[in-house]
């Protein structure tokens, strides 16, 4: 039993020293530190991964350039593979790195969990990915966010409907019927709730709604409950197995929609493209911006494909990457104003920032509002994959083509 | 009672160090990590009355769990309905819960009650994702930081301390007295051979639901104070079958069956956890790598745990002398 | 209409599971360890099978037997060093000697290959035999021929040949198995050996079908375990007909339910079998319950 005791608090005291970094707080002087909270592992590796790269390349970017007041700034990672991890990921953050400001995070659960401890310990949580309106309609006082959010998306679905597919399938909007199919986690839950919502209150007949799990094995169910419906807009919002099998499988049970509309996430990806090769023509795809694009409203975008490339040598697996990096620019044009992490002041000089649209690297203006941090001059687009490029076709001022529809 | 204490010096002195311990510990970061020792430490306690005196080896144990953060969190921000009251209500559906899980399963034996377990754990994980109405699916449950006693909320890390403290002191009462009863001795008796508990007259079904009970309702209590302090939680997070694992792991590796075992193995894998995480920046995958190698070494190298490890010590270490001593008498003799 | 597509999708599906499972049948069956390794095996087949693909420009149909080869080699090694030192330990070692396992396999691949999503593009893949308005996908159906040939020649094997008569006096009693002179351990590694190989199998007909990555084997692994203790533990046919079933309960119960119910039907389906025939379905006489599973 002694033995045991002494085993137990002998255990205690690694957990105390091993955990026992720094207690002096705000890191050494001559660096700014920013948490990073992105799944680097399991299930959402693949676009967590790919939107982290683009948050570290902005910081690379500006420590080339000397930094802010010649103080580096450094990203403390943590690796947030689910919303357990992201809660103590963020605590490690906050309290034993004495992180000031976090960005993060791609997945709306982690997130949710991570803006919580954000918020009760008064360290600015900054969104540059994650969807989920819920994450900036409780209003919290620690919350921005740069990226559109799930009602962002489904209104360039609705637009889109009402503005294009509505006079290319020669119908009225009324006589349209959409189909809505999505993976049940946040992510595809918010978008299609939003996207339904919306179509319903704009007389958009809405026939079906295809909810399946993302680790789903087989959508032959899916995609025989949507051949029924017939539809002829389906929206889609899917991760990168259930895109693929989606595409599949519908070409198996042939099942055809004159306008296949995606919603980002498995639909963005250049392996989703690999995997389906020309099956992924004609499909739409509303995302964050992508980079066949009218580089004119994108300033900055190629200087960004250059680093990109010079350091993962390769291309950008997805746009995941430059929304990332532009909303990471902004953190740091915001904190070379304010000159040190400091969430109070740096909030105030969010909400006094402004930049207009096309004058960045996703052709997004910045202008947070007030009231919950999120970022409204933030919107998706509309790209197509044509001849196996991801193209952005919609509105007018990024696309590089017209939206190709054909009615058969 | 005095002996017990006079027995337990030891303990004793680790419950004054546990009580004082927020007053030393200012991090919010080491209190968070002790606040989840604590209450991993519950859970796998809960989770050793069932698996490791009774043998019923459950990878479901989230069931409970997540009905008790659901229960609670429902009632609290549908109704009202003080958190408090919802620990009793989160108690209630967890056992009920649990006896309309153990009632059919406890027929089957090894593997078929494991597997059934994880069954029942993704019906409800998946049932749980469905019903939006009810639980608003995946999108999670979020409760608004409104710090209150009433509303067991609280604004310091400290309190939540007391509160995982004193639901683990609770946990290991019970434990304790599992440990020293029949109930302890018929659920042991069951573990090892059931057939013959069975002969020898234990009411088997009887003893392995009185484990269940206690089980369930532990974990489900468990679960209300994991929501009162996360403030968000989803169904992956709360029906995950890797927390299902993580709970026995814990029960396994600090030493199934025994009283101390879970709180010896909280106090290594929470911690792991922590240090594996924030680790390895540099190159993603590599934490859990380690995990899962250190995972496979200490259920090899231990498999009954750490604990039956660390009572051979003082055996061994007397066994030891006592071979000296003969064996330097013998030398005299000779 | 519908419906009998259905019923063919969900058939074919069945014929994947199938294959999965028949492998795990034969691990649970001889060597009594819920391996829930077993997915990641399966992704290892698949990412061995691409990595031919991609250096070599084999067919998955024509890498298939050095995929085979190499899980085969790669279960005795598991066997051998990971569960042969543990076998006399309680279940719960070993339950979570091979879920170690599996989490380090799978993050072993993200570490190496990244958590890219990797895929095969062949000229057959997306072919279609149509009967009227009823289509039936090549792969697929490929891979439902093949499961069916794996389960009649495993049956041959066990039931004809002497090493299969061993594996199943072990499978039924390894005591008096030992007693009559039977190789315990050899069969053990046998059983693996070949447990494995079946999922190599496996992986190569489901590269042209899925796309590879670290956490697949997540999202097969808890099937191939409904798939075996529902057909009947040591059954082949038993696995077989299980695997169909569970394609077919998902299949149906997406079109006439709902598609977000429908992995809960089946594991609703698994505990009810479980409840009223723990033994499983087709499992003949005794079933493996009663041996007392330990």
């Amino acid at each position: 039993m002694k033995k045991f005791l002494m085993f137990l608090m002998a255990a205690m005291l690694i957990v105390l020293t091993a955990c026992g970094g720094k207690e002096a707080g705000g890191g050494d002087s001559d660096t700014l530190e920013i948490g990073a909270l992105f799944p680097l592992s399991g299930d959402l590796a693949l676009l967590g991964e790919e939107s982290f790269r683009g948050a570290e390349l902005a910081v690379e970017e500006i420590n080339k350039n000397g930094g802010i007041d010649g103080k580096k700034v450094k990203l403390v990672k943590g690796d947030a593979t689910d919303a357990d991890a992201a809660q103590a990921e963020a605590n490690r953050l906050v309290n034993q790195e004495n992180i000031k400001a976090i960005v993060g995070s791609f997945s709306s659960s982690i997130s949710f969990a991570a803006s919580e401890v954000a918020e009760r310990n008064s360290v600015l949580y900054w969104e540059l990915g994650a969807v989920s309106d819920s994450i900036t309609d409780r209003k919290y006082k620690y919350v921005l966010r740069t990226n559109p959010p799930a009602s962002y998306f489904s209104k360039v679905h609705v637009d889109f409907i009402n503005d294009v597919v509505a006079e290319k399938l020669g119908k009225n909007v009324k006589d349209i019927k959409v189909a809505i199919t999505h993976e049940d986690s946040s992510y595809g839950t918010t978008i299609a709730e939003e996207a339904k919502k919306l179509a319903e209150k704009e007389g958009i007949n809405v026939v079906s709604v295809q909810g399946y799990s993302a680790g789903t094995n087989d959508l032959s169910s899916v995609v025989l409950n949507l051949k029924k419906a017939a539809p002829d807009v389906l929206i889609a919002v899917s991760y990168m197995n259930d895109a693929i099998l989606l595409t599949r499988q519908s070409a198996e049970l042939g099942f055809k929609v004159p306008v296949f509309l995606g919603s980002g996430g498995g639909h963005t990806m250049a392996d989703f493209q690999e995997a389906v090769g020309d099956k992924a023509d004609g499909i739409f795809d509303v995302d964050f911006p992508q980079y066949s694009i009218n580089r004119e409203f994108t300033p900055g975008m190629d200087e960004f494909l250059k680093m990109y490339k010079d350091k993962y040598s390769k291309d950008p697996r997805s746009g995941h990457s430059l929304s990332n990096y532009m909303g990471m620019k902004v953190v740091l044009d915001v904190l070379a104003e304010v000159g040190e992490v400091d969430p109070d002041k740096l909030k105030d000089a969010a909400l006094k920032y402004k930049a207009e649209a096309g004058k960045t690297s996703t052709g997004w203006g910045v202008e947070f509002n007030p009231e919950n941090g999120q970022n409204t001059k933030s919107e998706p687009y509309v790209h197509q994959w044509i001849n196996g490029e991801l193209i952005t076709v919609w509105p007018k001022k990024v696309s590089l083509e017209e939206p190709q529809i054909s009615n058969k | 009672m005095m002996h017990i204490i006079k027995k337990n010096k030891f303990l004793l002195l680790l419950g004054i160090v546990a009580l004082l311990l927020p007053l030393f510990v200012h991090s919010k970061f080491h209190l968070n990590t002790l606040i989840l020792l604590l209450l991993f430490a519950t859970i796998a306690g809960a989770w050793n009355i069932l698996g490791g005196y009774g043998g019923q080896l459950s990878l479901g144990h989230t069931i409970f769990f997540g009905l008790g953060a659901y229960t609670s969190s429902l009632l609290y921000l549908n109704y009202g309905t003080s958190p408090w009251i919802g620990l009793i209500a989160a108690a209630a559906i967890s056992i009920a819960a649990g006896i309309f899980i153990g009632w059919p399963t406890f027929r089957l034996k090894g593997p078929y009650f494991t597997l059934a377990t994880i069954a029942f754990a993704e019906v409800i994980r998946l049932l749980c994702l469905y019903w939006r109405d009810l639980t608003k699916g995946s999108m999670g449950i979020n409760i608004r930081f409104e710090p209150g006693l009433s509303n067991l909320i609280f604004r310091e890390y400290s309190s939540y301390y007391y509160f995982a403290l004193v639901l683990f002191l609770i946990s290991l009462a019970i434990v304790y007295w599992v440990d020293r009863t029949r109930v302890g001795y018929y659920l042991k008796a069951i573990r090892e051979d059931e057939d013959s508990a069975e002969t020898l007259g234990i009411n088997v079904t009887k003893y392995k639901m009185i484990a269940m009970v206690i089980s369930a309702g532990l974990t489900g209590v468990a679960g209300v104070l994991y929501a009162q302090f996360m403030l968000f939680f989803e169904p992956e997070s709360v029906f995950n079958l890797n927390f299902s694992i993580e709970i026995a792991l814990i029960a396994i590796v600090g030493g199934m069956g025994t009283v101390y075992g879970p709180l010896l193995g909280a106090a290594i894998i929470v911690p792991l956890n922590e240090i594996l995480r924030s680790s390895f920046p540099a190159l993603s995958g590599m934490n859990y790598f380690i995990y899962g190698i250190v995972l496979v070494l200490i259920v090899s190298f231990m498999p009954n745990g750490l604990m039956p490890v660390l009572k051979r010590i003082p055996k061994k270490f007397k066994s030891r002398k006592k071979v000296q001593v003969s064996g330097s008498r013998k030398k005299t003799a000779s | 209409m519908t419906l009998l597509q259905t019923l063919i999708s969900g058939l074919l599906l069945g014929g994947i599971y199938s294959l999965i499972s028949m492998g795990l049948n034969l691990i649970l069956g001889v060597v009594r360890i819920i391996n829930f390794a077993h997915g990641e095996l399966l992704m290892i087949a698949m990412y061995i099978s691409f990595l031919f693909y991609s250096t070599m420009g084999l067919d998955p149909y024509v890498s298939a037997i050095l995929v085979i080869a190499c899980l085969f080699l790669l279960g005795i090694i598991t066997q051998r060093f990971l569960i042969q030192p543990i076998l006399d330990t309680p279940a719960s070692t070993k339950i979570f000697a091979t879920l170690g396992l599996s989490i380090a396999l799978q993050n072993l691949a993200l570490m190496t290959l990244s958590a890219d999503h990797f895929s095969v593009r062949t000229s057959y893949q997306s072919d279609v035999i149509n009967i009227g308005e009823l289509a039936i996908s090549i792969p697929r159906l490929i891979a439902f021929i093949v499961a069916i040939s794996v389960a009649v020649l495993l049956y041959l094997f066990l039931k004809k040949t002497m090493t299969g008569k061993a594996i199943r006096a072990v499978a039924m009693q390894r005591q008096a198995a030992y007693l009559m002179g039977v190789n315990v351990k050899k069969i053990y590694l046998l059983a693996f050996g070949i447990g494995s190989a079946l999922v190599g199998l496996a992986g190569a007909m489901l590269m042209p079908i899925y796309s590879v990555y670290p956490t697949l084997g997540t999202t097969f692994v808890l099937i191939a375990f409904v798939v075996v203790v529902l057909g009947g533990m040591g059954s082949m046919f038993g696995a077989f007909f299980g695997g169909l079933i569970i394609g077919l309960v998902e299949a149906l119960s997406g079109v006439l339910l709902d598609t977000g119910l429908k992995e809960a039907v089946y594991f609703a389906i698994f505990i009810l079998v479980l409840l009223f025939r723990p033994s499983g379905i087709f499992s003949l006489g005794k079933g493996a319950e009663e041996v007392g599973l330990k």
